[in-house]
């Protein structure tokens, strides 16, 4: 039974891609452990996503530990943990594992070209990733990065659209191009002094998303707000996705072979690496089938490999005779090498200024709704604060009425009733008409919601001489994302067509076979 | 004539308005009026507007009564006034039982007017270039995702998402104007059948529609069930499930593109195809073979079967014999197969096909008739007095919203659907050798007139007066506090004054009913060609019952939906 090397990769790049994605929960975990919020927190989070998350993260931590502190069995050991939570901070594109420093090497190179200078902390920074790809070549590409995963699922939707006889289409990028995006890169930031290559670098954007989301997650929660925020997701989700859509269906190893600028500088310095694929020239069938499963692209049938392969070893496992093998060229050599890099770890420190967590202030914001509306001559301003209240929190009615033309400000009384407009129709009204209190020349309300939904509030004025009512709508507390069911409802409508296509495909088949 | 004297109208009513730019508020209703074009009266050194002279009147004869009070007034808008309405009630019942009789017997021969719009350079050479109906049809794609983008994450504030205003307002309001100019111009640009067909070039099974289900009644099961959700439900005023309707339509759309061949749901399933199909035949713009001499020596029938250059008729229609508007979508495909450029694109009086014989169907007359039914009940939701209806008959059968709202409908449904019933049996009294199935399905078409010009009435208020919000929510269509045409701040006015609408609505309600009339006439001739007036009594009847319901609708107050939207 043949050991097949891909599970194993998939397992480590899932593992990457689950830190990322739990580097800013611990962060959080870690900030509510120091402020000694979090028993507060775990209470006002139980039973949502966000509680699960900030658990997860205390389960990981505390894998064997004992649950003592100060010498009292069974209490949180808070030091411990935030000890703990403090060994993963940043993501694939920067990070501080264990104390250890790690920077990308494009990261590195691209800050370098922009600031037009070496400072001390990046050297240590870049120095175990820069050994480690001479010693490995390519290594980060295939078994880190999570681009991996992209392009491996576009391989499996390039399956399927074959399989449903779709023909997707086959365009070929020359593998030089990625050299040309990063030179141009590079010159672009040390011209204009601004890293422009991270915007377009999968690790940095996956680890960019990840950040966004949880910290919006977590300070909506924090206002009880608990849907997920997904617009928190920007312009980086949209082009994963399109990256996933073009290597399905029009080139397929698009990006990593061809134009990943991070792809260029590891395949440079991964030119005489030490780990590498050798054929064992008697057993090898001429078969064709390792420079078929090559995802760069690359023959290691007739030994082409060069400086671009990944040591991801789908060949290995694509070999019927096990012809190829994967070790050290030189053991010396290695052995050295990987000293170096041990010995660089040790004194390696964090590099300042990443991007691993950060508190927005402005988020979340508490919009106003401002309404307006014109009676005869007056204008009158409704506003709500905040402008979407939250049930059984009092919120603000604002009225203020005027005459635009002369400046004259409405000296009448103003009443104001408040309605739930209910969702199979009809109306409860819960407030009022209460007359208004007033401040200056404002007219003030407060009413408190009593749960989410649709509601009317309605303006009893007299303007002009006349009775007026006016009729305002409000939406209160946080109406659930349509993203759920849309998903739902797009996922069965591509289960659709695939059972259509399906349907026609065997149709067509049965039709040929006739005779 | 006719049009050139409505857009008089509402022009010469727009002029008026720009004479000043005070507005006032008319005691008795409560309305916004401008100064320049009020009535106004001095009472105790104060001068107060009015609206019309419906409510000058009524504040002449007891002042006291309007003073500022306690008592406060609905937002509502007037109806049309006592003596416009007695007047119109009047107009109606001498052109139905004795001025249209004498003027009745010339009519037919003006019908068959037609300017050929081919025969204008051009004309041609666009229908048949692959960008005409494409590139309309992907805009409009593009626009329809957007809103309902909009609808689905934008703010879910009506006052704020473009959605409910766009979709409810303008589009489903504007769609009856559009087809009495352009017919089904709207199917031709149809967002649904774009994105369904773009999905169906990539996979479709060409299954045959159900045999069974040949026919509009999934059509019209549909359009009861939206009226039911959209007046019931209030969707008009919740951006969400606004969007979510029209993505349900899409999802029917998409699936019947893959699985039925050609424009199946086109056909037979969508309620807005069939509504506008029937009131389509209204319409003054028609597809038709130019010679029948060329399509009768043509062997090919390419317009029906398809060729390397456009597919077949996409609604299963021959264009060659096509002698209705009902099925016939726009889509010029006719135009680029025909390989003798027999196809025309006619400029015709409004009407026409009411005059033609075509094969009236029992599926058809019902959806004149629900259309009847249906467009009375929407004007019926939305007076004063339909809130307390419901709640009446919640309170005194003890049942819920839903059910006194669903028992309210169904009654509005059944009553005219009766009458008519009952009506058609005394005509068939007089109708030697008629089935009563077949003058119950042919003078149902003589409803439809009668339908559509109360359609328009109702929706010129709409239109006319809350239309033009849509200049601001352009700018900002999701609530995000965008400026994207810098008309985000703009408080658009009305498009026409109140008595103008007034003048609009009530022209428009006599029109129906002449149309009506003259269709009843010739299906009575139809029917016994030597009957005389008596045999079309009963039907003659029952339109004049219709219409005065309609002109009454109208005397009602309006309520106007919510303030900021």
């Amino acid at each position: 039974m043949k050991v097949r090397v891909w599970p194993l990769r998939r397992a480590v790049q899932l593992g990457v891609l689950f830190a990322i994605l739990m580097a800013p929960v611990l962060a959080r975990y870690e900030h509510y452990m120091s402020a000694r919020s979090y028993e507060k927190m775990e209470k006002a989070f139980a039973g949502r996503a966000v509680g699960v998350w900030l658990k997860a993260a205390e389960g990981l931590l505390g894998v064997g530990l004992r649950w003592e502190e100060g010498g009292v069995v069974g209490r949180r050991p808070r030091k411990r943990l935030i000890e703990r939570a403090r060994n993963l901070y940043g993501s694939a594109w920067s990070a501080r594992v264990f104390g250890l420093s790690l920077t990308d090497l494009l990261a590195g190179f691209e800050s370098a070209a922009a600031s037009r200078g070496l400072r001390a902390v990046l050297v240590t920074g870049l120095a175990v990733p820069l050994l480690l790809t001479m010693l490995l070549g390519r290594v980060y590409c295939a078994w880190v990065c999570p681009m991996g995963l992209v392009s491996a699922l576009a391989r499996q939707l390039r399956r399927l659209l074959v399989f449903l006889e779709l023909k997707p289409l086959s365009v070929e990028l020359s593998r030089a191009d990625k050299y040309a995006v990063l030179a141009v890169g590079v010159f672009a930031a040390a011209l204009t002094g601004l890293p422009l290559l991270h915007h377009l670098y999968p690790p940095a954007i996956v680890g960019r998303e990840s950040h966004a989301l949880f910290q919006a997650w977590f300070d909506r929660s924090e206002a009880e707000m608990f849907s997920v925020p997904w617009q928190a997701l920007g312009a980086g989700t949209l082009l994963l996705g399109l990256l996933l859509i073009i290597e399905a269906a029009v080139v397929p190893g698009f990006w990593c072979r061809a134009l990943c600028p991070g792809g260029a500088l590891y395949s440079l310095f991964g030119r005489f690496r030490l780990l590498r694929v050798t054929r064992k020239k008697a057993a090898c069938i001429d078969c064709d089938l390792c420079d078929r499963a090559c995802p760069m692209g690359l023959q290691p049938m007739s030994d082409k490999t060069g400086m671009e392969c990944d040591n991801c070893l789908a060949c290995l496992d694509a070999c019927p005779t096990d012809a190829l093998k994967v070790g050290f060229v030189k053991k010396v050599g290695a052995a050295a090498v990987l000293l170096a890099a041990l010995g660089v770890s040790a004194s390696a420190h964090h590099i300042l200024g990443i991007p691993h967590y950060a508190y927005d202030k402005e988020w979340p914001q508490a919009p106003v709704l401002k309404l307006v509306e014109k009676v005869g001559e007056w204008e009158v301003q409704f506003t709500g604060y905040p402008g979407r209240p939250k049930p059984g929190v009092r919120a603000d009615v604002t009225v203020y009425v005027w005459d635009p033309a002369t400046s004259a400000v409405y000296d009448g009384s103003i009443r104001l009733e408040a309605a739930q407009v209910r969702a199979l129709g009809g109306q409860r009204t819960f407030f009022g008409p209460e007359e208004s209190r007033r401040n200056g020349t404002l007219h003030k309300f407060s009413v408190t919601y009593p749960e989410d939904g649709n509601y009317e509030l309605t303006l009893h004025l007299t303007a002009g001489g006349v009775p007026s009512t006016l009729r305002f709508p409000l939406v209160v507390g946080d109406p659930p994302s349509p993203w759920r069911p849309l998903g739902l409802g797009t996922g069965a409508f591509v289960m659709f067509f695939v059972a259509a296509r399906a349907v026609r495909i065997k149709r067509a088949r049965r039709q040929r076979t006739a005779p | 004539m006719v049009l050139a004297g409505l857009i008089g109208l509402v022009g010469l009513d727009w002029a008026r308005q720009g004479g000043g730019d005070k507005t006032a508020i008319d005691p008795v209703c409560a309305m916004e009026v401008r100064h320049g074009v009020a009535d106004s009266v001095l009472h105790e050194g104060r001068r107060f507007y009015f609206c019309s002279s419906y409510c000058k009147d009524a504040f002449e004869k007891a002042p006291e009564a309007y003073r500022p009070a306690d008592a406060p007034a609905e937002h509502t808008m007037r109806g049309i006034p006592t003596w416009m309405y007695q007047a119109g009630v009047g107009f109606i019942i001498v052109l139905s039982f004795g001025l249209f009789e004498l003027l009745g017997r010339r009519s037919g021969r003006a019908l068959e007017a037609r300017f050929d719009l081919t025969r204008l350079p051009g004309v041609r050479a666009a229908l048949k270039s692959p960008l005409m109906p494409a590139l309309p049809r992907a805009v409009l794609a593009a626009l329809f995702l957007a809103v309902v983008a909009a609808g689905l994450f934008g703010d879910q504030n009506p006052a704020m998402n473009i959605a409910p205003l766009l979709t409810w307002t303008v589009w489903w309001a504007g769609l009856i104007f559009l087809i009495l100019f352009a017919g089904k111009a709207w199917c031709t640009v149809c967002p649904w059948d774009a994105v369904a067909s773009a999905t169906a070039r990539f996979e479709r099974l060409k299954l045959p529609w159900p045999r069974a289900a040949r026919n509009i009644w999934p059509a019209v099961a549909l359009f009861l069930a939206l009226t039911w959700v959209e007046l019931g439900a209030g969707i008009t005023l919740i951006p969400r499930a606004t969007a979510w309707v029209a993505l349900a339509m899409l999802a029917m759309a998409v699936v019947s593109a893959v699985l039925f061949e050609r424009k199946s749901f086109c056909r037979y399933g969508c309620l807005v195809g069939r509504v506008s199909g029937l009131y389509a035949m209204f319409s003054s713009l028609e597809v038709r073979a130019a010679d029948a001499g060329t399509c009768a020596a043509c062997r090919t029938q390419d317009c029906y079967r398809g060729n390397a250059k456009a597919d077949g008729c996409p609604t299963f229609e021959f264009p060659r014999s096509m002698s209705l508007n009902t099925y016939c979508i726009l889509c010029a495909d006719c135009f680029k197969t025909c390989p003798h450029d027999n196809m025309a694109l006619r400029l015709r009086p409004w009407g026409a096909d009411l005059a033609v014989e075509g094969k009236p169907r029992a599926d058809e007359a019902w959806l004149a008739l629900v259309l009847l039914a249906m467009t009375g009940f929407h004007g019926l939701t939305m007076t004063p007095s339909w809130p307390r209806w419901v709640a009446g008959l919640q309170e005194s059968w003890g049942v819920g919203y839903w059910t006194s709202f669903s028992l309210l409908m169904t009654l509005m449904l059944g009553l005219p659907a009766a009458l008519y019933a009952v009506l058609v049996k005394a005509a068939l009294a007089r109708t030697p050798g008629a089935s009563y199935g077949g003058v119950f399905v042919r003078y149902a078409y003589a409803l439809l007139p009668i339908a559509l010009f109360y359609h328009l009435a109702h929706n010129a208020e709409h239109f006319l007066m809350e239309g033009p919000k849509l200049l601001r929510l352009a700018s900002d269509p999701f609530g995000w506090g965008w400026n994207l045409f810098g008309t985000a701040a703009w408080r658009p006015v009305p498009l026409i004054t109140l008595e103008g609408l007034w003048g609009v609505q009530l022209a428009l309600v006599v029109l129906g009913h002449v149309y009506s009339l003259w269709v009843t006439e010739r299906a009575a001739r139809r029917a016994s060609p030597a009957g005389g007036f008596l045999p079309q009594l009963p039907m003659v009847t029952a339109m004049v019952a219709f219409s005065v319901f309609s002109l009454w609708l109208l005397r009602q107050p309006m309520q106007m939906r919510v303030s900021g939207m």
